[in-house]
């Protein structure tokens, strides 16, 4: 099993303040792997160190070392690390200023695709793959004002996947989001792990039970267990998980 | 107390009423000859003329500080807020308030004795940035606080997808912020056009021939209705109201322009 | 271990920080490098009130004096200008009359002071004289603050009026301002209290007493470094008394009527610099002190 991303003994600091201790782990490859835990422990913390967001807006202090493709990712340019990760918030956050077309369009801008076809197929096979085009292929050039929250995130999920990105990350994706746009979303993930490696926070057992592949149970900063679905859910008991069925 | 508001707001109400009574029969006298011919002798009989050089003056010494001024204030104010984890951010502030808090002919006193005694002359050049010293920790304070209201979240959406600082900057910060960016450099500039110590020792005191060259000396308005103020010629000081009240009609518009600006939604 | 690769970007904002601290080492060096100059030439004096510069004496006690005096007089009236109105806009109008006086005040406030100054020197002066200052020294002549007769219009009453009227629309911002944020579950408790209009007011004043002193602070270090009005309006004479009605020289004038002359009369520009650099500290001094108070009231409103 191929570990896309890969945890060394990590350690994080963020402004003097220890979140993570001597996590190792792998996230395989082409799979989706789900972060469990109590609020609190670190596991946004853990998804947002592998696409270097920490270090943006706090002082952070890092301890061993997380590899992406075998490379670590401090050896990384962090912009190049970040184009190939992709990420989805827990507030769905289409830019305000662009339109709906714009949205998705935006991360192959940037790169400089500049054919209008192609942005145009790639744009269109994104909303497709996020489960959104039916609903905005009329209104592709109104505002993401005019869209529900589980439309926004959707939409956001499709910017974060127009490039393709090896991982994907997604913090508590739908945590704000109602369960009709929640089971909408789950669909369109379990569709996308051919295409990228899904890696995915939660603190809902059931959406983890319902989507997941690999678990990694992250708790007071520690990587407490992980495995498959038998390896942590049947075998372990683990009384955390029972803690956390139970809220 | 009811009386004190009263006599505040006459008071207050009054100088302007004072200004059109006294200003618009120069404005009709002239009509639009006011803004491009040059102003009117000592020796003539009425108040005919313009603040043509004057005006230019103005013009390019104010829009050459806004020049300056934004690219620092709009890169610093940035920095400041991406980087309010870091100490560098307060230096910043510190530094934009110290600016802030030097009195205005202090300015042109330093501008005066480092850039004019070695050019050997006053000139636009000096008063520009004598206005940039004036304008930047003015146009920092308003970015700052746009930048800081910008939702953290879209500025992290913007670096998630490999956007550099810069880039965040230009298209995401820029983009969400662009009315309240463009609605305080419109009232910076209105200010800075009203400004008047700076330029006295800066500029110049050429009313009557129009300089385009930034290194010759030219005038501002402010500094025109400064000197034309205290003059003994009876014309010259009617020539000033007009020149007033040109300066209040642009204050005004370019104030009331900034407050027009339609915000992105959130 | 976190390694990035400098930028376009990265050089242009290293030249922006470069070029804030180059003015402001560039103002320090220039005004202390002068002032020291000027403490050598023993013309120079904090203290005398002699100012001749055909002989090199620069006695800046006078123009200090006036500056302060005239700041401290002005401040009154500003005070009593700038507090009934903001009160009157925040707690007796609505509506589109509200509207208008705030856009008022707003656009007032960044008026260019030169306005004032010509209007104060061209109109404001004489009227004032006529109607105010004359049937003051008349009629109350004997107070010493109105002894002296008001020959022109250009003395510190008018000066102080003028400033006042430019400084209270940006007073009245800065008071409306701290009104705004009195949390509403204050006013909410005092009229379930049964509290009368007045009494609450009488409240919210005092709770935003110290917004309403920084604000002061801030519009005096206003006052206090304006040039325009006070080279036009305040008579420009050297010479100091306690009536209200004579002229006044501040620093700021002095500068402007004397600076750039040191080929001419020896050390005058060295004894500007220093009165520009007492003139800052001073200036720097209120402004902190406003700030502290600012930020002081403003922790002091959270519960």
């Amino acid at each position: 099993m191929m570990c896309v991303l890969k945890a060394e003994d990590f350690g994080l600091w963020i402004n003097g303040v220890q979140i993570l201790k001597n996590v190792d782990l792998c996230i395989p490859e082409h799979k989706i792997t789900v972060f469990i835990g109590p609020s609190g422990s670190g596991k946004t913390s853990m998804l947002r160190s592998f696409n270097r967001l920490n270090e943006l807006y706090n002082d952070i202090k890092i301890q061993g070392d997380i590899l992406f493709k075998g490379v670590s990712i401090f050896d990384w340019d962090p912009q190049e690390l970040r184009s190939k990760i992709g990420m989805v918030f827990q507030t769905p956050n289409p830019f305000p200023h662009m339109s709906i077309y714009e949205n998705v369009a935006f991360p192959l801008k940037i790169r400089g695709i500049k054919d209008k076809e192609e942005v145009r197929e790639r744009v269109r096979w994104a909303l497709e793959e996020a489960s959104l085009w039916e609903e905005v292929k009329n209104r592709l050039h109104e505002y993401p004002g005019i869209l529900s929250g589980g439309q926004k995130q959707r939409l956001s999920i499709a910017r974060a996947i127009v490039t393709r990105p090896e991982v994907l990350l997604l913090d508590e994706p739908t945590s704000s989001i109602d369960p009709a746009n929640t089971m909408i979303i789950e669909k369109s993930l379990i569709g996308l792990k051919k295409e990228t490696t899904i890696v995915l926070v939660t603190h809902s057992i059931p959406q983890a039970k319902r989507i997941g592949e690999y678990f990694a149970l992250i708790y007071h900063g520690k990587l407490v267990t992980e495995g498959t679905y038998e390896e942590v859910f049947v075998k372990e008991k683990n009384p955390i998980i029972a803690m956390m069925s139970e809220s | 107390m009811l009386i004190l508001s009263i006599i505040a707001l006459l008071l207050m109400f009054s100088v302007q009423l004072v200004l059109w009574l006294k200003g618009l029969p120069v404005l009709l006298l002239n009509g639009l000859r006011i803004l491009y011919d040059i102003p009117p002798l000592p020796s003539s009989s009425q108040p005919i003329g313009g603040l043509g050089p004057s005006l230019i003056g103005s013009l390019i010494s104010a829009g050459l500080a806004m020049l300056f001024a934004s690219i620092v204030s709009i890169l610093l104010a940035y920095v400041s807020v991406e980087l309010q984890h870091k100490r560098i951010s307060s230096v910043l502030k510190l530094t934009s308030t110290a600016l802030y808090g030097i009195p205005t002919i202090t300015v042109s006193m330093i501008v005066y004795s480092t850039i004019c005694l070695h050019m050997g002359r006053q000139s636009i050049l000096a008063g520009a940035l004598a206005l940039t010293i004036v304008a930047i920790p003015m146009e920092f304070t308003y970015f700052e606080s746009i930048f800081s209201s910008i939702p953290l979240t879209y500025k992290e959406a913007g670096y998630s997808m490999g956007l550099s600082r810069g880039q965040v900057l230009k298209k995401i910060a820029l983009g969400i912020g662009k009315a309240g960016v463009v609605s305080s450099l419109v009232a910076v500039f209105a200010r800075i056009m009203g400004e008047t110590a700076p330029m006295l020792f800066t500029i110049g005191n050429n009313f009557s021939s129009f300089a385009f060259n930034l290194f010759e000396p030219s005038s501002t308005v402010t500094t025109l209705i400064f000197a034309y103020a205290a003059s003994p010629y009876k014309v010259q000081v009617d020539f000033a109201w007009g020149a007033s009240l040109v300066l209040y009609i642009i204050y005004i518009v370019f104030s009331l322009a900034s407050k027009l600006v339609k915000e992105v939604e959130l | 271990m976190i390694k990035r690769n400098l930028s376009v970007f990265d050089f242009f904002v290293l030249a922006s920080i470069l070029t804030i601290f180059v003015f402001l080492a560039l103002t320090g060096y220039v005004l202390i490098y002068h002032s020291a100059e000027a403490i050598k030439i023993s013309g120079i004096s904090l203290f005398n009130v002699k100012w001749d510069q055909y002989r090199g004496i620069y006695g800046l006690a006078i123009p200090l004096l006036g500056s302060l005096v005239l700041t401290m007089v002005s401040l009154f009236f500003v005070a009593i200008f700038s507090i009934p109105l903001a009160i009157l806009t925040n707690e007796y109008v609505r509506g589109r009359f509200r509207r208008v006086m705030e856009t008022f005040a707003d656009v007032s406030a960044g008026l260019p002071t030169v306005i004032y100054a010509f209007i104060g020197v061209a109109f404001l002066s004489n009227y004032l004289r006529k109607f105010v200052e004359s049937p003051l020294h008349n009629f109350l002549g004997f107070i010493p603050l109105f002894s002296c007769t008001p020959f022109s219009g250009a003395n510190l009453f008018t000066a102080s009026i003028v400033l006042s009227i430019a400084m209270t629309p940006f007073t009245i911002l800065l008071i409306r301002e701290a009104y705004s944020m009195i949390p509403k579950i204050y006013i909410d408790a005092a009229y379930s209290l049964g509290l009368f209009k007045e009494e609450v007011i009488f409240l919210k004043l005092s709770m935003i007493k110290k917004a309403i002193i920084s604000s002061l602070l801030f519009s005096a270090s206003r006052v206090l470094t304006e040039t325009t009005i006070v080279s036009l309006v305040a008579g420009g004479q050297f010479l100091v008394s306690s009536c209200l009605l004579s002229p006044v020289i501040t620093i700021p004038a002095l500068i402007v009527n004397n600076f750039g002359y040191s080929n001419i009369y020896y050390g005058i520009d060295e004894a500007l610099y220093f009165s520009a650099l007492i003139l800052f500290l001073i200036s720097m001094t209120l402004n902190i002190l406003g700030f502290i108070l600012y930020s002081r009231w403003k922790k002091s409103l959270v519960v």
